[in-house]
């Protein structure tokens, strides 16, 4: 049976970026329809029963780039999103004992720098400095709809490291091995390899963040992730958008040249002059070679072998470290020589897990414990340079990857393993192939039009680094707003 | 990958090089071809007058197949092959994203998911992604077939004197089982005139049954030097020949305007590869395809042209047309001056006649330069 509805704006994807982009769309006064495939708004930020009384997203923990106008504009503050750690030091683990603590304070970070490498100390705040600055240079280009590259100085600094991978930028700054192994995990991001250009881009792009109003912050929601979803899930429906769970976008209808609407799984389409996407799948929305057969082709091209991988662990008691007593509410790498970057990596690509793997975590329940029983805690990890076609399948490489993650944050934390309760792999996002430097370089418009008349990009992908922001969100919705196409 | 071989020979090789006294051969599409059969002014002038016999196998052609190949072909060419039914076809370009042309060929619809497309290059890359794009199979014909195109007024006699007879319309094909043999009989020719078809191990039984047939019409085999003369009569550009077309997915050059080949693309078919591009850069350049006659009998083949002193653009294949007696071009000029009448000076190469350069006047004529004369039918 399908039915005829008729929308001015449908949004495909009901996670964070999808319910910013209707809620901005139905403000403006814009007839929304919103589809989300599941049976729950949020996507990995919503809320999920990982069983005994464990209630957290099954995805990242922590917020650092989402946008503070998207926080201001659609009163997500009033509507319930407050910050509990609102500023989690970045902390290098070492089997030594001597863990580099990375704080906003200069000093303090400086200190714990110095125990490594006395110059390094001494260059560590001209080089938070210098990077802050150029920072803030990017902001028009990555906050803005059709901002402007920096110009002067900073330009040419952008040209300089904008060619760099985050190890030769690092290493023109730094002797450190254990202060380079910490920092390069951020470059990592979105399928960068730290030895390719574009990773040191990744790491200005991280510090051009701003939470809670702290640059480069890293932010845990009170209440959760969930919080968040929730959130923006009253703004949208405040703002008078139709929003619908368990009906997935079939594809796409087009005519012409344009948008049309979107036929839905159950046989109904829904018809709409623009459609905003948050879904990954954007391409297997559309008829093949829709984008364009030479750019379908670059994008078979760009598939990516490797993948961030989301590891969480229930524990029955909070873990403590051996080495210099360092607070628990902090974000922690686990990484502490540089090759194995380059190992896991080489390793990944061959559809094997390598024998290190650079491993951050957080333990989200140390600053809001509503999200576990009393005295349990959540320990949620992210591993980089997993194999996305792992040769020996993924309950195999599941399997695995448990042991070693385990392993290697036990090395640290003895008696972990007996507190575990629970372990759950998380299955990679979808692949839209890893980020390149062109793409970071594109303004914000260019990062959420597409080749087809009235279709948008909205979600994380359309971030120069895939990250939960909404601010491809609120520029899609302003473009499609102004109806400029 | 392996070298692919750097001479073929079309299965009429055998034939041609009977036919050819002086062996003169010419390369096309990576075959080696007869250049002309003794005389190639006579050939073209054959060809005007009575019927001519020309081995085209070296013409890409390959199969599309699958239940999608009607979606990628409505989504590869810029006019719409779904709309065809089996045994239609049409001419059509293939566009990059940029919006220039990668290539230009006849589209013949088989069978509701079996398409054929015959070109005069090979853009294997770019059909070979687009077929995979849609899960279709591609299936590259040219050496297992071989083809030859039967041109001139007589053309249907001959036809009807070796029993084969078929209504086909301009643009219509059709299989035949022909005495023993498969073949194909198109009209995807310019020259209206016909193209037999069929497989490489029948291609010396098919030259000898037209050749016989043909006898009492004078037909004569036509080298490829004929065959471009005509091509330039009737003003035609081809890829490869007058045109290098895109290698590059993204690249804007050679627009569809600028070698005037804007008539294989229909615009109300919605949604070819680079459509959206091509209307953005429509009627940016600044360049047009014109024919000039040149005051000489010796071609000037791209060769700089000269308006009042300046450079105004260059001519592309250059030839001498028995039909005309003089030498014709098909050039790109600036478009201000593709205005028939407009005057040029041209640089002739060195010749016999003449053994240093020599500038000579030109000017702009309407294309056709010759209109095709159409076949008639038998006057016994």
């Amino acid at each position: 049976m399908s039915a005829y509805h008729a929308y001015d704006a449908i949004v495909i994807g009901g996670d964070t970026s999808g319910l910013a982009a209707a809620a901005y769309l139905g403000k403006a006064g814009k007839r929304v329809l919103l589809l989300e495939a599941q049976d729950k708004f949020g996507g990995r930020c919503g809320a999920a029963n990982l069983g005994d009384g464990f209630s957290a997203a099954r995805g990242a923990h922590t917020l650092y780039a989402l946008d503070p106008r998207v926080v201001s504009e659609l009163k997500l503050a009033r509507r319930g999103l407050r910050f509990e750690g609102r500023e989690l030091a970045l902390t290098g683990l070492r089997g030594d004992g001597k863990h580099i603590v990375i704080r906003r304070d200069a000093h303090d970070t400086a200190s714990s720098i110095a125990v490594h490498s006395q110059r390094d100390a001494e260059t560590w705040p001209r080089f938070r400095t210098e990077l802050f600055d150029l920072a803030r240079a990017m902001r028009p280009l990555w906050w803005e709809s059709r901002g402007d590259l920096p110009s002067g100085a900073e330009k040419q600094k952008l040209d300089r490291i904008a060619r760099m991978g985050a190890l030769a930028w690092l290493d023109s700054w730094f002797e450190s091995e254990a202060l380079k192994a910490t920092l390069c995990f951020d470059a990592a991001d979105g399928g960068l390899s730290v030895l390719e250009p574009g990773s040191a881009l990744a790491l200005v792009w991280r510090a051009a963040q701003e939470i809670s109003g702290l640059q480069g912050a890293v932010a845990i929601p009170q209440g959760g992730m969930a919080v968040l979803t929730d959130a923006l899930l009253l703004a949208a429906k405040e703002a008078g958008c139709e929003l619908r769970t368990g009906m997935r976008g079939e594809s796409l209808i087009l005519d012409g040249g344009r948008v049309a609407g979107v036929q839905i799984q159950s046989g109904e389409a829904c018809f709409a002059p623009i459609v905003l996407s948050a879904v990954r799948r954007l391409s297997t929305l559309l008829p093949p070679a829709a984008l364009g057969i030479a750019h379908q082709r670059t994008m078979a091209r760009r598939a990516s072998l490797l993948a961030d991988v989301g590891v969480l662990l229930t524990l029955r008691s909070a873990p403590s470290f051996g080495g210099v007593a360092v607070p628990l509410a902090n974000r922690f790498v686990l990484a502490e020589k540089l090759e194995i970057y380059g190992s896991a990596e080489m390793a990944a690509r061959e559809g094997r897990l390598g024998d290190e793997l650079p491993i951050s975590f957080v333990i989200p329940t140390l600053s809001d414990s509503s999200l576990a029983p009393p005295g349990q805690h959540i320990l949620s990890a992210l591993v980089r340079s997993v194999p996305r076609h792992p040769v020996e399948g993924w309950a195999v490489l599941k399997k695995d990857l448990a042991t070693r993650v385990v392993a290697a944050i036990e090395r640290l934390a003895p008696g972990l393993s007996r507190a575990i309760s629970n372990i759950e792999i998380l299955s990679p996002d979808n692949d839209e192939g890893p980020i390149t430097v062109p793409h970071m370089l594109t303004s914000g418009a260019e990062r959420v039009e597409t080749r087809i008349a009235g279709l948008f990009r909205c979600g994380a992908n359309a971030e120069p680094v895939p990250a939960i922001s909404g601010r491809a969100a609120r520029i899609a919705a302003a473009i499609a707003i102004a109806g400029q196409r | 990958m392996s070298a692919a071989p750097q001479i073929r020979a079309t299965p009429f090789h055998g034939r041609a090089a009977l036919n050819n006294p002086f062996n003169r051969w010419t390369a096309r599409n990576g075959f080696t071809l007869a250049q002309d059969y003794g005389d190639a002014q006579a050939e073209a002038l054959a060809a005007r007058t009575t019927v001519v016999l020309a081995d085209i196998s070296w013409r890409w052609r390959i199969f599309l197949e699958g239940a999608r190949a009607g979606d990628c072909l409505a989504r590869l060419m810029t006019k719409n092959s779904a709309l065809l039914i089996p045994g239609q076809s049409l001419k059509a370009l293939w566009l990059n994203d940029g919006g220039a042309v990668r290539g230009a060929g006849v589209i013949a619809r088989y069978a509701s998911d079996q398409f054929l497309l015959v070109s005069a290059a090979t853009d294997t890359a770019w059909i070979v992604e687009a077929a995979r794009q849609y899960e279709i199979s591609v299936r590259d014909v040219t050496e297992q077939e071989g083809g030859l195109a039967l041109i001139g007024p007589h053309s249907d006699a001959v036809l009807k004197a070796t029993g084969l007879v078929a209504e086909i319309p301009p643009l219509g094909f059709q299989k035949l089982f022909w005495r023993g043999l498969d073949v194909t009989i198109s009209r995807w020719g310019e020259q209206n005139g016909y193209e037999i078809w069929c497989k490489a191990e029948d291609c010396f039984a098919l030259w000898e049954r037209l050749m016989r047939g043909g006898a009492s019409f004078g037909l004569r085999p036509a080298g490829l030097a004929a065959m471009d003369i005509l091509d330039v009569e009737a003003g035609i550009p081809r890829p490869a020949r007058d045109y290098v077309p895109a290698s590059d997915g993204f690249a804007s050059d050679p627009t569809p305007d600028s070698w005037g080949l804007e008539s294989l693309i229909d615009e109300n078919h919605a949604s070819f590869n680079g459509r959206a591009a091509w209307l953005e850069n429509r009627g940016k350049n600044k360049a047009a395809i014109v024919g000039i006659e040149i005051d000489s009998e010796t071609p000037a083949p791209f060769a700089p042209l000269l308006h009042q002193d300046g450079w105004a653009g260059h001519t592309l294949t250059s030839v001498r047309s028995p039909f005309l007696r003089r030498a014709i071009a098909l050039a790109q000029v600036e478009k201000r001056l593709a205005v028939p009448g407009t005057g040029f000076m041209v640089t002739l190469p060195m010749s016999l006649d003449s053994l240093e350069h020599r500038k000579v006047a030109a000017s702009v004529s309407d294309l056709p330069f010759v209109e095709v004369p159409s076949a008639r039918p038998e006057v016994l």
